[in-house]
């Protein structure tokens, strides 16, 4: 939206530009205020990672699309929200995808140091718990799932990526 | 003229749809908020059915001329008309084939070629049909379910000829459509392109700067002044049709007419160039 109407880019922008910057680890400690110490604090947490990362990435797309692409539809008879569904969001996908995958990753770092903080179950939790009764071992076990977990996660994402845009990278030699 | 056809008939019975082109004046802005004086008291009367290319200097808004046509553009003075109504955003009688191709990456040859009947919500079967139809009719069969990226660039023009046979172009515009491809494939590919005009009868507007590429498809050609650009002259091309490019290309007509279009051509060219360094100084 941001990307293609100037009205609410005008509106919009200024505000998203001002939250963006704030580090979404910052965010721990008044998310945990707002929503107390269980999951939907969480999930704040990870919607605002995940958001941020997404709508840049997908106002970068979309404001990027090729114009020639828009012009050769323009001239089949694309119009308005055809235009935009069929032609500006395919080609915004790959930035979408790619914001999505970065956004998943801050998202992993923001929970994990929200359990690390304040929070009464999770990997995190366990990691923070086991420092406090000496447990460099049962540490190191929480580190490696969370090394697990986060490769895990971010290879199911390049496959689904890669499967989804698979034009991507070779559409504009 | 076409065969099967009555020896009287108004202009509404011919396919190809008449574009008048008159005092056409477009200036843009151009990004560093400079104007640019593209296109200055252009006129020009192209007949149904009629081949014309226009040709001229680069920077000398042939492509401009093309995307007023195509309703990209608006003109800032003089009037752009299609069978007598003016141009206001694209008009569907218009196909328009570009030099870099402008597919649809996403979509398989097939679905871009079905592109144009989609928008005019035309069912699947029958879209996917007629793109079938037509992806045959480039010579394109056993390639229907390929992707752009999969395809060499002769390969992705058929395509992009395809797509706007698809919908049935009374006007085909084609800005410099074989620029980007090799010699051979060139030739290829304007062979198709005759052969695909002789079925359809669509009016066409090609830009080119390529002169033997203009001789041997147009009925007209156009040569453009340097910018803004202008109509200096206008030639009619008097080589019959059919015509057979290797055997065309060898004809005294083609060779006078050749040696007449490159000398204006060349005129053209030292005055753009005259320009550009008198504007960088």
């Amino acid at each position: 939206m941001t990307g293609r109407i100037p009205i609410v880019r005008a509106l919009l922008e200024p505000v998203i530009q001002l939250l963006r910057p704030i580090p979404s680890i910052a965010w721990v400690s008044i998310s945990i205020f707002w929503f107390g110490l269980g999951e939907s604090s969480k999930l704040f947490l990870i919607s605002y990672g995940v958001f941020f990362h997404v709508w840049l990435a997908t106002h970068i797309g979309v404001s990027t699309v090729d114009p020639v692409l828009l012009r050769a539809a323009r001239s089949l008879g694309a119009r308005g929200r055809k235009l935009f569904v069929q032609v500006v969001l395919p080609s915004a996908l790959p930035f979408i995808i790619a914001g999505l995958r970065a956004g998943v990753a801050v998202a992993f770092i923001v929970v994990v140091a929200a359990e690390l903080t304040g929070a009464s179950a999770g990997v995190g939790f366990r990691i923070s718990h086991s420092r406090e009764i000496f447990r460099a071992d049962r540490m190191m076990v929480g580190l490696m799932t969370l090394g697990m977990l986060g490769g895990l996660g971010d290879l199911i994402f390049s496959r689904i990526s890669r499967r989804l845009v698979f034009w991507a990278g070779e559409a504009r030699r | 003229m076409r065969s099967g056809q009555t020896q009287t008939h108004v202009v509404s019975d011919l396919r190809g749809a008449r574009v008048s082109l008159e005092n056409l004046d477009v200036t843009f802005q151009a990004t560093k908020g400079e104007q640019v004086h593209a296109v200055r008291d252009f006129s020009i009367e192209i007949a149904p059915e009629e081949f014309v290319a226009i040709i001229g200097p680069s920077g000398c808004g042939k492509s401009t001329i093309v995307n007023v046509v195509a309703g990209f553009v608006d003109c800032t003075g003089g009037s752009a008309r299609i069978d007598g109504r003016e141009i206001e955003g694209p008009p569907p009688e218009c196909g328009v084939v570009f030099q870099d191709y402008a597919l649809f990456p996403w979509l398989n040859v097939v679905q871009n070629a079905a592109f144009g009947l989609k928008m005019q919500k035309v069912g699947k079967e029958t879209r996917t049909r007629i793109a079938r139809e037509k992806v045959d009719q480039v010579h394109l069969t056993g390639f229907e379910a390929k992707y752009p990226h999969e395809l060499s660039g002769g390969m992705k023009q058929r395509v992009g000829l395809a797509r706007i046979l698809a919908s049935n172009p009374r006007v085909m515009l084609m800005d410099e459509p074989f620029g980007a491809l090799d010699a051979q494939t060139r030739e290829l590919m304007q062979g198709l392109l005759l052969e695909v005009w002789d079925q359809y009868r669509a009016t066409v507007v090609f830009i080119t700067h390529d002169l033997d590429e203009a001789i041997v498809l147009s009925d007209k050609i156009v040569l453009m002044s340097a910018r803004p650009g202008t109509v200096k002259a206008v030639f009619r091309n008097p080589l019959p049709r059919p015509r057979y490019i290797d055997e065309v290309t060898t004809s005294a007509d083609f060779v006078e007419l050749k040696r007449e279009l490159s000398g204006s051509l060349r005129e053209e060219i030292e005055a753009a160039r005259v320009q550009s360094e008198t504007a960088t100084d």
